[in-house]
């Protein structure tokens, strides 16, 4: 029989960055504050990723090959397995277009890599999945 | 005076068609124009002929004027339908079918069918009109449909520049279409009166100086230069011929002295409208490389400060990161120098989201999520962040927020944050000793933010300048520090939440910069 340990079940990220640096970056800060990381370098890999594994939120470049962030959130959207998991945008563009594009299509926050610390941005996902 | 009239039209017509059609030899639209100047021209000569003489040489010269007025009309509807266009606009075919209409319709002219003769009475002639004369005006009436039909279809599609010039070559035409059919045709026919036929030619000058000018489009400064000229020649004529008209002595030399004297002032006038132009040519080219440099420029600061962007967020995550503690207990020695770093870092992203800002809200593009924000919130978060900096450098730094202060107001929370670090940086940055006083108060129905200082003070001239674009003041050690557009911002933004900033600072009694905002309600 399986254990009836109540473990707790890791929250799974799925982060979407084209930045190798970043990418390395965000996951040893996600994964040392108990998070599983999953990670995509371009769209197409990232909605794949999103529509596949049961994650619990999305973090997103905009700027990206193959499929901007922006593209993969409307696909996401109209797939009914990405409807709800909630996504944050993290990008370095300010372009005011794009931010609101994405607020619309119902990410949570429209954030600037360059203003915020790991940290700051592990808090803001601890708002949205606890 | 009617010759004098007629050759000056003749002239002017024929050089303005002859002007326009040199500018550009290819395009169909001006040989067009050139084209009908001629005709034009040979109609003034032909209709002064025709009423300065008498009998059936009369006649002879009226059916030569219907000649022309027979081709006036069709060359009228070419130009027009061609307008403003290099290449051919109908089909070869159309253009054989109206040049054969036209030429059987002249041949009709110079026959009895359309005047059959002339009542003489007393000094007057009056052409008696014969059967064919319907067909005629028919002619003449279909082009000026046509030509009509044509504007108003042009009108509707042309957009900006075409339309400009499409409303010249209108007005041209009407004008002089109306005029010279009144007293050339409808007075002719319609009253038997033939006194304005003379002045029929005077109005083909204002049409081809319409269409002109509305062909030579990006040249029509050069037909100023051109009509200054023609103007200053047609006077010089006038008053040359003056003289010959003198009958005394006295009347002689007084108008050669005038004619001189006007000779004089023309040559003058032309060479000053001459510099008039080349100048402002010279002046337009200017402008329109300093818009395009300055686009450049914008375009530059915005794609070097996304580019700078990438790895300065590598630099701020790992600094925080190892600051943290996730890559084990960090020494304190480390941890100091860390610290400086991170500062460092900080300051260079702050720079580089000024350079990406300022553009963006100068014109209006940068949007931002207004909300109500507690003001004592935001400023005691900044002030505790600069603690440090302010105990390294030995000031005195202390955080006075008035008891019960009323500080809610509508503004873009990370936009304030942006405006009260500038202004709290600012003051510790150029402070070397001393104290740096943040307050928070009430007045009236404001919230008031300030910072008050005793660094070395600020002259009246610098304070000026320091709320402008780029610009800086001096720190006491005499270097100047920093881009120079953060103050700048902060009006920007301070302006655009409807409130105000300033500072009163005098030289050597320290400074106070101070914001304030409307509360919300």
């Amino acid at each position: 029989m399986p254990d009836q340990d109540v473990k707790t079940v890791q929250k799974k990220i799925l982060l979407v960055e084209d930045d190798p640096l970043l990418v390395k970056m965000y996951t040893a800060k996600f994964t040392k504050e108990g998070f599983q990381v999953i990670s995509a370098q371009d769209g197409e890999a990232g909605l794949n990723l999103a529509l596949k594994g049961d994650v619990n939120i999305i973090i997103l470049d905009v700027m990206m090959p193959k499929l901007s962030g922006i593209d993969l959130l409307t696909k996401l959207r109209q797939d009914p397995r990405g409807k709800d998991i909630p996504v944050l945008m993290l990008t370095n563009l300010t372009q005011e277009e794009e931010a609101q594009k994405a607020l619309s299509l119902g990410a949570k926050e429209y954030l600037i890599k360059a203003n915020l610390t790991p940290s700051q941005v592990v808090e803001r996902v601890k708002k949205y999945i606890g | 005076m009617l010759l004098g009239i007629t050759i000056v039209v003749v002239v002017s017509n024929f050089l303005l068609g002859f002007y326009s059609y040199r500018r550009d030899r290819e395009s169909v639209t001006h040989k067009l124009l050139f084209i009908l100047s001629i005709i034009l021209s040979l109609w003034a000569i032909t209709n002064y002929i025709s009423v300065s003489v008498t009998g059936t040489k009369a006649l002879f010269w009226i059916r030569i004027v219907m000649v022309m007025t027979a081709a006036m009309f069709p060359a009228l509807f070419l130009l027009v339908k061609n307008f403003p266009h290099k290449q051919l606009e109908i089909s070869k075919k159309y253009l054989y079918l109206i040049i054969g209409f036209t030429i059987f319709i002249q041949i009709l002219s110079v026959t009895p069918l359309v005047f059959e003769g002339v009542k003489v009475e007393g000094d007057a002639v009056t052409p008696v009109p014969g059967p064919a004369i319907i067909l005629y005006a028919l002619h003449v009436f279909a082009f000026l449909i046509l030509t009509i039909y044509t504007l108003i279809i042009k009108y509707k599609k042309f957009k900006g520049n075409e339309k400009r010039q499409l409303k010249f070559l209108i007005i041209g035409i009407v004008l002089t279409f109306v005029l010279a059919t009144i007293t050339n045709f409808v007075f002719v026919n319609l009253l038997q009166v033939t006194s304005f036929v003379a002045l029929g030619p005077l109005f083909t000058l204002l049409l081809v100086g319409f269409i002109s000018y509305a062909i030579v489009k990006y040249d029509f400064l050069d037909i100023k230069i051109l009509t200054t000229q023609i103007m200053t020649f047609i006077i010089w004529a006038a008053l040359f011929s003056r003289i010959f008209a003198s009958e005394t002595i006295t009347e002689i030399v007084f108008e050669s002295v005038i004619f001189l004297i006007v000779f004089a002032f023309g040559i003058l006038l032309i060479r000053s409208v001459m510099k008039e132009v080349t100048q402002r040519e010279k002046l337009e080219v200017l402008t329109r490389k300093l818009k395009e440099m300055d686009k450049q420029k914008d375009e530059f600061i915005s794609m070097a400060a996304h580019e700078l962007r990438a790895p300065m967020t590598a630099i701020k995550g790992y600094l925080s990161m190892i600051m943290e503690g996730d890559a084990g207990k960090v020494p304190d020695q480390i941890a100091i120098y860390l610290k400086d770093a991170i500062e460092g870092n900080d300051r260079l992203v702050r720079l580089v989201n000024n350079m990406l800002n300022v553009g963006r809200i100068e014109e209006g593009r940068m949007v931002f999520q207004t909300g109500v924000v507690e003001l004592a919130e935001v400023v005691t978060t900044i002030f505790d962040e600069f603690k440090t900096q302010a105990a390294d450098k030995g000031l005195e730094y202390k955080l006075e927020v008035a008891k019960g202060i009323k500080d809610k107001v509508e503004v873009d929370k990370d936009r304030i944050h942006e405006v009260v670090t500038n202004l709290l940086s600012n003051s510790i940055k150029y402070t070397d000793k001393g104290s740096v006083i943040v307050k928070l108060i009430n007045v009236e129905n404001l919230v008031r933010f300030e910072v008050v200082d005793t660094g070395r003070g600020i002259s009246k001239e610098e304070q000026k300048k320091l709320f402008q674009k780029f610009g800086r003041a001096e720190s006491s050690s005499g270097k100047t520090i920093g881009t120079g557009l953060g103050l700048y911002i902060s009006k920007l933004l301070i302006n655009k939440f409807n409130g105000k900033i300033g500072l009163d600072s005098e030289p050597g009694k320290g400074s106070t910069f101070w914001f304030e905002l409307p509360l919300k309600a």
